[in-house]
């Protein structure tokens, strides 16, 4: 049969494969449809919008909003007069550098663990669920107003601590003092608590990523595994050689993803900065401007990372 | 140890040791024929001792950051359970002197708990399954497909995640309160089903860009297969790609899911009076003043959003395969 298709195809000659290859292509168009028709119909005119407002200043009156045109007047205001905003902007971002390879490497790690057969993995991966749910939207609001009861609570006095807010449970600064306790030494405590402290933020911040690795891992086919068993591959050989090329381009998403929610996530103070004027009417205008400048920032970044990391990256096609 | 060393004078064949027996007697089918001198061949070795260490490793790894993780959900759990006295009573650490349901009472009541959970649920469940099937559709085009304008359509999706939503949610606003001429959809599912139908949902473009490198991921011979055979592009989607992306399938579900649950960005803007979840939760301490018992509300309510996620998660993470067969790939 290949035989006869081999003979017929000198036939068609080039230009017949070519159409034929981009009739395929303009199979593309129908997949992403969708998302063509949500650009080009809601979220182009809406980021063209706000852009419209970052070079303008808002008026609200009686008759509604209204925009009047006052050019890069707000972008030198966000980078001139607020010298606060490209300060914060700088500094978080530094902040950021060093979390993620952190994020990403565990992440990584717990999917391989969750990945093997243990008793109760079950519960363990309902359990390395939980924080992908408590790191976001209200819940994480509900969280952070907690942490924030929590610090007033510690500076008071321990024995008005239950009247500022705190039950009586064990609760954080408690916990901490244990610790003290039971090590009898400060200084020891405080580097084993600093180190807790750090992996607690690295895991509530990396459960998103846990779940896409795990879910990459548990894709691949079994029979490569008994393949590369047959052929006598140790556990590590295997990891390298499968496990690892397999579930690569994910890593670049997670890296991506990783990136992106560190710099948009509300903790981020050059966010907490852009929520707060955009909460205040009559600086909506400045807001936008700064959103537009931090996103660059974001977007040069995304971009530098994908240009270091596109190398190292496996794809089947 | 005594029992190796009786082993290892070689009498093993004539008699079976104590625990030998036992373990028959206990088990048959399973240790009708074990012997020590088998086991120890096979375990006590440089491979199996390494394993045993790693099984170890991995259990004080996994309950430590399981501890880690469950501490605080646990507190609240606990705090939820008490009386009024017992938050004021110095006296109780972790066990309730007295226990009410008065917290859990008055939380469900000032969220309208169980109205506002089908709506979630309802809403939830629609933008999920939107997105995800959207999130496929684009992945898979932009993965294997390459027509005109692509990558330019590809960076417009990743801007969508880079730009902070809270940025555009003036516009966007406007953009629905008047959808087509005067014609307000703003409190309706619509808002949110037509952002999810066209990939522009909470994080849409996550779901995107992943399903796009998984696709990548997959080995090229698995389509070109299906087209040898004759399948056009939408049989070989359907019947061999989809059926392979399962996992990613279910994990995208799961996301989206749990982040339009708890989402406040698009919901108090888009659908500001329904009554879900995310927006009735902010009315959980009314009618209460004191600090402490706010508090309390505020973990019994985070409890009430949390614990449907997780039997949602416990449900689909069940259809989560361990490697698929690549259906129509021989190497």
């Amino acid at each position: 049969m290949s035989a006869e298709a081999a003979a017929k195809k000198p036939k068609q000659i080039k230009r017949g494969k070519l159409s034929l290859e981009r009739k395929h292509n303009l199979y593309g168009y129908i997949f992403v449809l969708p998302v063509i028709i949500g650009l080009a119909f809601i979220y182009i005119p809406v980021i063209i919008q706000s852009f419209i407002y970052s070079v303008s200043e808002i008026k609200v009156d009686a008759s509604g909003f209204h925009t009047i045109f006052v050019g890069l007047d707000n972008y030198y205001e966000a980078l001139f007069v607020e010298a606060d905003f490209l300060r914060t902007v700088v500094e978080s971002t530094l902040g950021i550098l060093v979390q993620i390879p952190i994020i990403l490497i565990f992440a990584f790690f717990m999917a391989n663990v969750l990945n093997q057969n243990f008793k109760g993995r079950t519960i363990a991966r309902v359990i390395f669920f939980i924080p992908v749910v408590i790191s976001t939207g209200i819940i994480a609001q509900f969280e952070n107003m907690s942490s924030m009861l929590d610090v007033y609570s510690s500076s008071e006095k321990m024995d008005i601590g239950s009247a500022s807010g705190m039950a009586n449970v064990f609760n954080y600064h408690q916990l901490r003092q244990l610790v003290v306790v039971v090590l009898q030494n400060n200084d020891f405590a405080n580097v084993v608590l600093g180190a807790v402290d750090g992996l607690y933020s690295v895991i509530t911040s990396s459960g998103v990523q846990m779940l896409v690795f795990l879910s990459g891992l548990q894709s691949i086919s079994t029979s490569m595994y008994e393949a590369a068993t047959v052929e006598g591959a140790t556990a590590w050989e295997t990891f390298w050689k499968i496990s690892f090329p397999m579930i690569s381009p994910l890593i670049l998403v997670n890296l991506i993803y990783t990136v992106i929610d560190m710099f948009l996530k509300a903790e981020n103070p050059a966010v907490a900065m852009i929520n707060k004027e955009l909460s205040n009417a009559s600086e909506y205008a400045l807001a936008s401007a700064f959103s537009w400048i931090y996103m660059l920032v974001v977007l040069v970044f995304v971009g530098i990372v994908v240009l270091l990391v596109r190398k190292l990256i496996i794809y089947q096609d | 140890m005594r029992q190796i060393n009786y082993v290892v004078e070689g009498k093993e064949h004539e008699k079976r040791n104590f625990i030998e027996n036992l373990l028959a007697k206990i088990n048959p089918s399973k240790y009708a024929d074990f012997s020590w001198e088998r086991w120890r061949r096979k375990n006590i070795n440089a491979k199996g001792v390494g394993k045993f260490l790693w099984a170890i490793a991995r259990f004080i790894i996994i309950v430590g950051i399981s501890f880690m993780i469950l501490y605080p959900f646990v507190v609240k759990v606990i705090v939820s359970g008490m009386s009024t006295a017992d938050l004021e009573d110095k006296t109780v650490m972790f066990i309730p002197r007295e226990g009410s349901t008065y917290f859990w009472q008055r939380a469900i009541q000032n969220i309208q708990y169980w109205e506002a959970l089908v709506n979630s649920a309802l809403l939830s469940l629609i933008t999920a399954v939107l997105q995800m099937l959207v999130s496929c559709f684009a992945g898979y085009g932009f993965a294997r497909f390459n027509f005109k304008g692509k990558n330019i359509l590809f960076l417009l999706i990743i801007l969508t995640l880079i730009i902070p939503p809270q940025t555009i949610m003036l516009p966007l606003y406007v953009r629905f309160r008047y959808f087509i001429g005067n014609i307000s959809i703003i409190d309706s599912v619509w808002p949110m089903a037509v952002m999810s139908a066209t990939g522009l949902g909470l994080k849409n473009g996550l779901y995107i860009y992943l399903m796009r490198q998984f696709f990548r991921g997959l080995p090229k011979a698995l389509d070109e297969a299906a087209y040898i055979d004759g399948a056009g592009p939408f049989r070989t989607f359907f019947s061999v790609m989809l059926p392979n992306a399962g996992n990613m399938m279910i994990t995208v579900f799961l996301f989206s899911f749990t982040w339009q649950w708890t989402d406040t960005t698009y919901n108090s803007m888009l659908v500001p009076n329904m009554v879900i979840l995310s927006n009735t939760v902010t009315n959980v301490t009314k009618g209460v003043s004191e600090l402490i018992q706010q508090q309390t509300l505020y973990d019994t309510a985070s409890i009430l959003m949390i614990f449907p996620l997780l039997i949602v998660f416990l449900f689909a993470q069940r259809y989560f395969i361990q490697g698929i067969e690549r259906s129509g790939l021989v190497e």
